[in-house]
């Protein structure tokens, strides 16, 4: 029966590779700054209210520069780009004329997220930023 | 009666080897529960990513399966199990049930034992349908996907399993054409080697160690990255008398590496097993 334990000797060794029980991942504090619509050039700094967490519902607050045209409007959702999926609606509420904000973020699994935002004009995304980051 | 204990395994690990009549029963029918506490992810770069200690992911599984051997060499299953799943985090809990995948698969017996040989092995050909009745990946319509049961496509899976004395190891590709949610067809693969050791007469053992591989998936401009995991388990397994056996299984994904993109998770399984000898 040699030919069998070659076979799981040959499994196991080619199992190399940390364990994940070795191999946590290092999660990366999330730094936002001035960011930039590029196509509207309009910039804005971003400020989390509660920062991304599978433990709690998070929110963050956007200042625009100026104010957007009239027409427009601004959305955003999370983003799974690994997994194919997102999460429940974010909830917008406009604070002043350059100050929106978003909550009910719902982080629903460990992995990499991207969070995008969209400005939109006649229910056409006409701008949109993004960025990664992993919980 | 030391053949009986191994001959009926059961209960997750090994996989396609799990759904054959080695032994000498003409059916066999095996109700199990399993318990699943999903742990995290494992991303692209084979990083662990674990849950909050105050969250969690449960699944309860309970099966049942038939299989009934035809001839000398030819032989079917059938499986059927029901889900619960349970999810907290958020501040929110959720739950739903429902049925998994159901499972129809047959299996021929290509080189038989019947002729003493130092070296041969048995080797099966093997064809399992899974018809799935939860959701998948790209259509959960629950905040916490608590919908999602079972695979979530059709597949069919290929396992050839070759078999001698205490070991087993199995080779399964397995296909998943082009359906509802599902761009284009994909595929997967699992390989899986089983040793089991025999304590007393009526009382074995089993290791297992099983790679998979999930090929990408693709629905409109979504897409799930391929993933690949390892998994061990070990599965006492009492034989209670010719036609009874009571088995157990610890499976693990988070004690073998390189994991890419796949959840994390633990369970334990309990079976019994009543086959009707030939």
């Amino acid at each position: 029966m040699h030919y069998f334990k070659i076979v799981l000797i040959a499994l196991i060794v080619s199992s190399c590779g940390k364990p994940p029980i070795f191999n946590k991942a290092e999660k990366a504090a999330i730094h936002l700054y001035a960011e930039n619509f590029q196509v509207e050039k309009i910039g804005f700094t971003l400020k989390w209210i509660v920062s991304p967490s599978l433990d709690e519902l998070s929110s963050f607050e956007i200042t625009l520069e100026r104010e957007l045209k009239p027409g427009q409007t601004i959305s955003s959702y999370i983003w799974m780009p690994d997994m194919g999926h997102g999460s429940s609606p974010i909830m917008v509420q406009q604070i002043s004329a350059t100050t929106i904000q978003f909550t009910e973020l719902a982080f629903i699994m460990p992995g990499l997220w991207t969070l995008h935002l969209e400005i939109n004009e006649n229910n056409k995304v006409i701008d949109q930023w993004q960025r990664p980051f992993t919980l | 009666m030391m053949g009986s204990a191994h001959a009926a395994s059961c209960c997750g690990g090994g996989q396609s080897a799990a759904s054959l009549i080695l032994g000498d029963h003409l059916q066999e029918w095996t109700a199990s529960t399993l318990f699943r506490s999903d742990l995290g992810q494992s991303n692209n770069e084979g990083e662990a990513l674990f849950d909050g200690d105050n969250n969690r992911d449960h699944t309860f599984t309970y099966s049942l399966e038939y299989k009934k051997l035809f001839t000398e060499r030819f032989q079917s299953n059938l499986s059927v199990n029901f889900i619960q799943k349970e999810s907290k985090r958020l501040g929110k809990k959720e739950s739903n049930s429902g049925f998994g995948d159901l499972g129809v698969g047959s299996f021929y017996e290509a080189f038989t034992n019947y002729s003493y040989s130092t070296w041969q092995p048995r080797v099966f050909l093997g064809v399992k349908v899974i018809v799935p009745f939860g959701e998948n990946n790209f259509n959960s319509k629950k905040e916490l996907r608590t919908d999602i049961r079972g695979t979530g496509f059709y597949k069919i899976d290929l396992p050839t399993v070759v078999a001698r004395d205490a070991w087993k190891f199995s080779v399964t590709p397995q296909y998943l054409p082009s359906q509802k949610n599902l761009s284009s067809s994909t595929y997967a693969f699992a390989t899986a080697g089983t040793y089991t050791y025999a304590i007393t007469d009526e009382i074995d053992v089993s290791g297992t160690l099983q790679w998979s591989y999930l090929a990408k998936k693709t629905f409109n401009s979504q897409s799930l990255i391929a993933g690949q995991y390892w998994e061990v388990s070990l599965a006492p397994a009492w034989a209670i008398n010719d036609t009874t056996m009571l088995n157990l299984n610890y499976s693990d994904s988070t004690l073998l590496g390189k994991n890419r993109n796949s959840a994390l998770y633990r369970s334990v399984a309990l079976g019994m097993t009543w086959a009707e000898l030939l």
